[in-house]
């Protein structure tokens, strides 16, 4: 299943080019919400900062709240773009064409959200430097040991090749957003472009590089998040210890960030006009990648539950249990549910294929993936070894504000992105259209 | 014809003249009686039932892995709709059906073999049944009842067998309509060609419509595909988690079914990539087998093989990191003590640093004598890596027995290869060896043309 596709080059670039630069009233509401939003989250940032983390409802036992909660989730959304753009490259998946370039921007984007939590978290944000190692006056060096430390370079090391990739894969059609316009803008462009003409040599070189960091990047998809994982599985907490947690983690990252794609080109194909270029052949695919992980997901659920059964470790399987019966029990059956249950009807074509049912789904599935994670971080804590240090945990109002702002951050971004910048790749959709042949026949 | 670009008429005719592969008859005859004579020799010259069982179990476990796993290539290319392995599909199906004489091993081991478990109440191990009432009085009693040895052998009979009905249904939706196409063609250019008896089992019915098979067989796939993805992953894990890991049975690691089987997968697929590249010109599709499917299955081999060490490695380093008595001693044994540590850095370098080192070639994946060595050498360091994990939780002497690895564990592993090598080439001899009726067989048509459209046109170069 195709789609109706663009017919010829030219076609192919109106259609793109078209919804630069000019935002439509419904666009600019859509950018003021999220603007709102993210001023509203940094005016509570800035309440925590002025007051410190009692802001926040963080105690003693949970000492990992909803930031490191959010943070895992934004890095989880920002596993699928760099799947789509590299993995699917590298097995010539066809349907990536349409999506990708959304994907990556989503990629980059979300990853830039993820890293507000570490100095969220933080509380005195401005010893944010204490994060990296250098020779410095305190005799101090990081713990290099300590999986949060792996993190660090983890997701710096994701962050920059996704980045640089996103960059060199928009160099020809930023090329394009040049030769169609004029003035500074023009100059701005080509700047960006890197003086990009399309000569053979150039593109021989592009397509080089795109290979090589399309292969560069790929094991980074499979390492941020197990390095992610292993912030909890390294220890000895009961729930966190789990051999199972790197490939479990990466599997509900692509789930959740394949449904954010949804989530996100949805809107865009109709608002835009992009049939086209956007369509069910591409939802279908991403929701197939939703049901694929969803059932990974459902049997790394059952194998923890079966494992901490098997072991006869008290401590697994009394947190396993709590966390089903306990105080928290709604949020691990609202993650059941959205995450093992709600995806199971797109095993049929005919919802699949529903537009509202699928985009209802994608929502039911990220608020799915926020609560994992908050199972996994509040209730191992909340509910370690030792009873006496049991401890309930409500996030306060500043922290959902904090979780609003940066959801308003991320769509401040990619709306920002969408207007400037072409969120369909021209190129790769031009290579399923026929060449333009001079005087009618190829020459 | 369906498939693009692909003569399968000629294929079919190729069928006609094909003899039996005598070189694969004698090694799966030649492998069959070394399995029995090693399985006599441990049973009844060593005396050493814990060690044949042992071996029995690493051979059993290895060869499912890849039975299965050549349906679940199948089912790979069902549910993708990948073009790349079609000419490699019938030979991956065909492993399949070494499943019903895998379950019949899997009943001896079951009925006879089973007190090579340390947990079962009259176990041949030395030291006597492992004690499963739980270390603390917060411990609920859960191993006693799991390990039950009639629930045991009723949950893997029933769950093994379930899913190898679902692969019979599902191979016989992709047989059936190749073998009834073949049929009709084979009957029509000689009247007195007879279709082998077994064939029927598969789907073959003598004047059936092609194309109504065609749509039940594509349907039946379509139905079953989805299902066997999933059972293959939780009866694999369960087989991965009872006759395996429990072996020892204080020790867990939720990865470790996970784990199992991806590694039976990648190790199907190796063995896929060496029968593709040895029997291509007795099948007579050696036009089909190209440098570039050899370079897209061993590009996916290389990927598993980084799968393998990256789920290994996500095992031992949380396990080492914690350092909790209770999982380090399974490591500690296999990684440190005398030549079991040996064997663990040969199965490191055998399953990941000599694949990935040869692999990463393009040029070598492309080249038959070098494939088809580095792909034994990773089915070799997977018998190994069965066999270490295996051996060590039934075996408490404190030096490795070579004699019985060579004299037992070897030949019953050459007996599993040996009947399965010799099953696959008698089938392969009396089958289409490729799926000659499927739609998607041969090259995508937008790999193959670009057409111009109108309305497009640059002006005319002056």
């Amino acid at each position: 299943m195709l789609g109706n596709r663009p017919a010829t080059y030219a076609e192919t670039n109106r259609d793109i080019l078209r919804v630069l630069f000019k935002p439509s009233p419904l666009f600019i509401l859509a950018w003021l919400v999220s603007v709102g939003c993210l001023v509203f989250g940094a005016y509570h940032w800035y309440r925590q900062i002025f007051w410190g983390l009692g802001t926040d409802g963080m105690n003693q036992a949970s000492f990992w709240g909803t930031f490191i909660v959010t943070f895992v989730f934004w890095v989880g959304i920002g596993h699928a773009g760099t799947l789509i753009s590299a993995i699917l490259f590298l097995v010539r998946s066809k349907w990536r064409t349409g999506v990708y370039r959304a994907s990556e921007a989503m990629t980059v984007f979300a990853v830039m959200t993820a890293l507000l939590f570490p100095m969220l978290h933080l509380g005195r944000v401005w010893q944010v430097y204490w994060f990296f190692p250098y020779p410095n006056q305190r005799q101090l060096w990081v713990n290099f040991k300590s999986p949060l430390m792996w993190d660090v370079f983890a997701i710096s090391t994701y962050f920059t090749v996704s980045a640089v990739f996103f960059f060199i894969g928009l160099i020809p059609d930023l090329a394009i957003v040049r030769d169609h316009n004029t003035g500074l803008i023009a100059k701005v462009y080509n700047v960006l472009a890197l003086g990009w003409r399309g000569t053979n040599r150039q593109w021989r070189h592009f397509m080089a590089a795109y290979g090589f960091f399309a292969a560069f990047a790929t094991p980074l998809v499979l390492s941020v998040h197990s390095v992610v994982s292993w912030d909890f599985a390294m220890a000895t907490t009961a729930g966190w210890h789990s051999t199972l947690f790197p490939p479990y983690f990466v599997a509900g990252a692509i789930f959740s960030g394949c449904a954010m794609v949804i989530t996100l080109l949805m809107p865009m194909s109709y608002f835009f006009g992009w049939k086209k270029y956007v369509n069910m052949w591409h939802y279908d695919a991403l929701a197939k990648m939703c049901l694929l992980t969803s059932a990974i997901l459902t049997y790394s659920y059952a194998t923890e539950y079966f494992i901490g059964w098997y072991s006869q470790n008290p401590y697994e399987w009394e947190i396993f249990q709590w966390r089903a019966t306990g105080e928290l029990a709604w949020a691990f059956w609202l993650m059941i549910f959205c995450n093992c249950i709600a995806p199971l009807p797109l095993y049929f074509k005919k919802l699949r294929h529903n537009h509202i049912f699928l985009f209802i789904v994608t929502i039911l599935i990220n608020v799915g993936m926020w609560f994992e994670r908050f199972n996994i971080v509040v209730s191992s804590t909340a509910h370690s070894f030792d009873p006496s240090m049991w401890r309930a945990y409500n996030p306060s109002f500043n922290e959902y504000a904090i979780l609003i702002g940066s959801a308003g951050w991320f769509f401040f971004l990619f709306l920002s992105f969408s207007k400037t910048f072409p969120s369909v790749a021209m190129m790769e959709i031009k290579e399923m259209v026929a060449p333009p042949v001079r005087g009618g026949h190829h020459e | 014809m369906s498939a693009h670009s692909i003569d399968t008429n000629a294929i079919i005719d190729g069928m006609a003249g094909r003899t039996a592969n005598k070189t694969a008859g004698l090694i799966g005859i030649v492998g069959i009686v070394l399995g029995v004579v090693g399985f006599a020799l441990g049973l009844l010259v060593f005396k050493e039932p814990s060690w044949t069982w042992g071996a029995y179990i690493a051979g059993l476990v290895f060869i499912l892995g890849i039975a299965q796993g050549g349906v679940i290539f199948s089912v790979i290319m069902t549910a993708t709709h990948a073009r790349w392995g079609r000419p490699l599909k019938r030979i991956a199906e065909t492993f399949g059906l070494f499943l019903p004489f895998g379950y019949l091993a899997l009943i001896v081991l079951l009925v006879v073999g089973l007190k090579v478990y340390p947990w079962h109440p009259q176990t041949w191990s030395p030291n006597g049944a492992v004690d499963l009432a739980p270390h603390s009085g917060l411990a609920i009693d859960t191993k006693a009842m799991w390990l039950d040895p009639t629930f045991f052998m009723l949950r893997q009979l029933v769950a093994v067998g379930f899913l190898f009905i679902l692969d019979f249904f599902y191979l016989r939706g992709s047989f059936g309509p190749d073998l009834i196409m073949a049929g009709a063609r084979l009957k029509s250019k000689d009247a007195s060609w007879k279709a082998p008896g077994w064939w029927s089992l598969l789907g073959y019915k003598e004047g059936a419509d092609q194309a109504a098979a065609i749509a039940s067989g594509k349907k039946m796939q379509g139905a079953l595909f989805p299902l066997i993805g999933l059972f293959y992953a939780v009866v694999f894990s369960l087989i991965a988690f009872d006759l395996v890991m429990s072996l020892a049975p204080w020790w867990y690691s939720n990865m470790f079914g996970a784990w199992f089987f991806a590694s039976s997968f990648w190790i199907s697929m190796a063995a896929l990539g060496i029968t593709a590249v040895l029997t291509k010109r007795w099948l007579g599709i050696n036009h089909l087998i190209t440098p570039n499917v050899t370079l897209d299955l061993g590009k996916l081999i290389l990927a598993f093989c980084m799968f393998w060490a990256y789920t290994l490695f996500a095992q031992i380093l949380p396990i080492w990191y914690a350092n909790m008595p209770e999982e380090t001693d399974f490591l500690l044994i296999r990684m440190t003590l005398g030549e079991w540590s040996w064997m663990s850095k040969t199965v490191a370098v055998m399953c990941f640093v000599m694949p990935f080192t040869v692999l990463v070639s393009r040029g070598i994946k492309k080249m038959e004598a070098p494939f088809v060595l580095i792909l034994s050498v990773i089915l070799m360091g997977v018998f190994m890596e069965r066999t270490l994990l295996v051996m060590p939780s039934i075996w408490f002497e404190h030096t490795f027995p070579i004699v019985l690895f060579l004299c037992v564990s070897l030949p019953i592993f050459a007996g599993f290869v040996g009947g399965f090598v010799l099953l696959v080439s008698r089938v392969l001899a009396k089958v289409p060896p490729i799926p000659v009726s499927d739609p998607e067989l041969g090259a995508h048509p937008w790999d193959v043309h670009v057409h111009a459209y109108e309305g497009d046109v640059l002006p005319a170069s002056k």
